[in-house]
């Protein structure tokens, strides 16, 4: 089976529970409602049953929408992709297409630049978390920044995921993201098919205020760029750009380099997090010899 | 007891610093630093030359696991400047070590004292361990040890310029009245200078061109390191006096046919 992407994506990621709908039941009226995307993240399941209830997502959602196992595991030859997390590396991505005959879709969830960058090959990427979310609790959220600095320079369409409503989708289509996924706004929702459709509204429009905005101007996608001083020189960077995206693109790692932005030293451990904005001023230096 | 030598916290058992200039390549100052057994290499800050895709830190030919790294403010013109390539060596993650040079003279690069002096009260206070490099100046060494700097610096005599020790009465007095350990820096061209610096009472030499420079840099790192090693036994042994007139060596009493 093969699958295009469908963008903006709309995923919706389902999981084993206790009560609730039964989860193809839940698939079923995710793709009624407007997913493009059923994540199965059960792969922790005895593998018999893992490729049963694949089977049955398969045909819950009727070709309306792709399903994609969470995990390179015998059950996905049987759905149409596979999404990886971040810690197995992006080698892990070229691993899962390698084994297989049938071209599927590779999904890889990322938190941060560094990992986003890394994932070559990959059809999409999952970035997250955007804001506070049950599924995640206590862990610090990437927010809208964070997020813009993921796309800056991820290789392929991303995905928002984090405590995503459909207030939340226009900031994260402006952003540049590709789609947003969900866990509870869906899963928990009384009408789950309802719950999806409002997120399928959202998305629509805010993915249609994008287009209008960019074809508006010009037929070419707008690029961004921001204007900064380099040591004494002038140099456009990409919107969104962080110090650390600077150095990456001059192919220098953060170890070896000293980044005072506006008379103002940047620590080491922050240059990730600190964007580059129209008229920085950088002096960027290192260690030469010296007596 | 070994003779080790604490600055900052930190001990050394060799007494010989290196800077990590002008060598004809990364090869012969890391062939140097090795010969040299020195523990402590002074590095300088420069901007990157983004268009030179061969610009690479210095600090990748280091192994800064054997050495301390010492970050000088060389190039800084006035306290400001100086203060402002501290406060950036410090974010190399390196330490709070600083030697401290404020020179607006290029000639004979010689150090402004008021500069010098204003930089290292504001960097004390920010926590660094302050190693100022100074004239040989005896006055202002008590004045910079009492606002607490790690070390004093008194050059032996200009940078680059070999010329060895050519002010020995004020580095004597520099050293009889230093509180914190006394480094002659700059000038030195031979051992024999290197040496003359520590029988004098000196705790350190730190060289730079003279081993750079060398036909065979490794060789005289090993020659200096030898010659600072000479200069300390000889200082911790204790010279003889200097006299006016001779003192016969050999028994006066005794000689045939003298009755």
């Amino acid at each position: 089976m093969t699958r295009e992407l469908d963008l903006p994506a709309l995923a919706v990621l389902l999981a084993p529970q206790e009560g609730g709908l039964p989860l193809t039941a839940l698939a079923a009226e995710a793709a009624a409602g407007g997913a493009t995307m059923i994540h199965l993240r059960a792969h922790w399941l005895p593998e018999p049953e893992l490729i049963t209830l694949t089977q049955e997502l398969v045909m819950a959602v009727e070709g309306r929408a792709a399903v994609i196992i969470n995990g390179d595991l015998p059950a996905a030859d049987l759905a149409d992709g596979i999404h990886l997390p971040e810690r197995l590396g992006p080698e892990a991505i070229t691993a899962a297409r390698a084994s297989r005959p049938e071209p599927l879709l590779v999904g890889r969830s990322v938190h941060s630049p560094d990992a986003a960058a890394a994932s070559l090959g990959a059809d999409y990427l999952f970035a997250g978390h955007i804001h506070a979310t049950a599924s995640h609790p206590g862990e610090e959220p990437i927010g809208i920044s964070g997020l813009r600095r993921i796309i800056a320079v991820a290789p392929v369409p991303v995905v928002a995921i984090g405590g995503i409503t459909p207030d939340r989708v226009a900031e994260v289509i402006a952003a540049g993201a590709a789609g947003v996924a969900v866990i509870s706004y869906v899963t928990t929702a009384a009408d789950p098919r309802a719950a999806t459709a409002r997120l399928r509204q959202a998305l629509d429009a805010a993915w249609n205020d994008r287009s209008i905005g960019s074809t508006a101007m010009d037929n070419e996608p707008a690029i961004a760029v921001v204007r900064i001083t380099v040591n004494g020189k002038h140099v456009e960077v990409g919107a969104g750009w962080s110090v650390h995206d600077f150095l990456a693109s001059k192919r220098m790692s953060d170890g070896m380099a000293i980044v005072e932005r506006n008379g103002l030293i940047v620590p080491r451990g922050e240059y990730g997090a600190t964007l580059l904005a129209e008229g920085d001023v950088l002096e960027v230096v290192h260690a030469v010899g010296g007596g | 007891m070994a003779d080790t030598l604490t600055i900052a916290g930190r001990t050394f058992s060799s007494r010989l610093f290196l800077g990590s200039g002008k060598y004809r390549t990364r090869e012969e100052m890391r062939d140097a630093i090795a010969a040299s057994g020195t523990e402590v290499v002074t590095v300088a800050l420069r901007r990157i030359d983004f268009d030179d895709p061969a610009s690479r830190s210095i600090l990748e030919d280091i192994d800064t696991s054997k050495v301390a790294i010492l970050p000088n403010t060389a190039g800084c013109a006035t306290a400001e400047e100086a203060i402002r390539i501290a406060r950036m060596a410090r974010a190399m993650g390196l330490g709070d070590w600083v030697k401290l040079e404020v020179i607006p003279d290029a000639r004979y690069l010689l150090p402004d004292p008021v500069g010098t002096f204003e930089a290292a009260k504001v960097l004390v206070d920010e926590g660094f361990a302050v190693l100022p490099y100074i004239g040989a100046d005896p006055a202002l060494a008590v004045r910079l040890q009492e606002i607490g700097t790690a070390t004093i610096m008194p050059l032996g005599s200009p940078i680059g310029s070999g010329q060895g020790l050519i002010n020995r009465a004020a580095l004597r007095i520099i050293v009889e009245q230093a509180t914190v350990p006394v480094v002659v820096d700059a000038g030195i061209g031979v051992p024999s200078d290197a040496a003359q610096a520590m029988e004098l009472g000196a705790d350190a030499c730190l060289v730079n061109t003279a081993i750079a420079k060398a036909t065979d840099p490794a060789l005289m790192g090993e020659a200096i390191a030898e010659g600072v090693r000479a200069g300390r036994k000889a200082f911790l042994a204790g010279r003889m006096p200097v006299l006016p007139y001779a003192s016969a060596s050999s028994p006066v009493t005794g000689i045939v046919g003298v009755n």
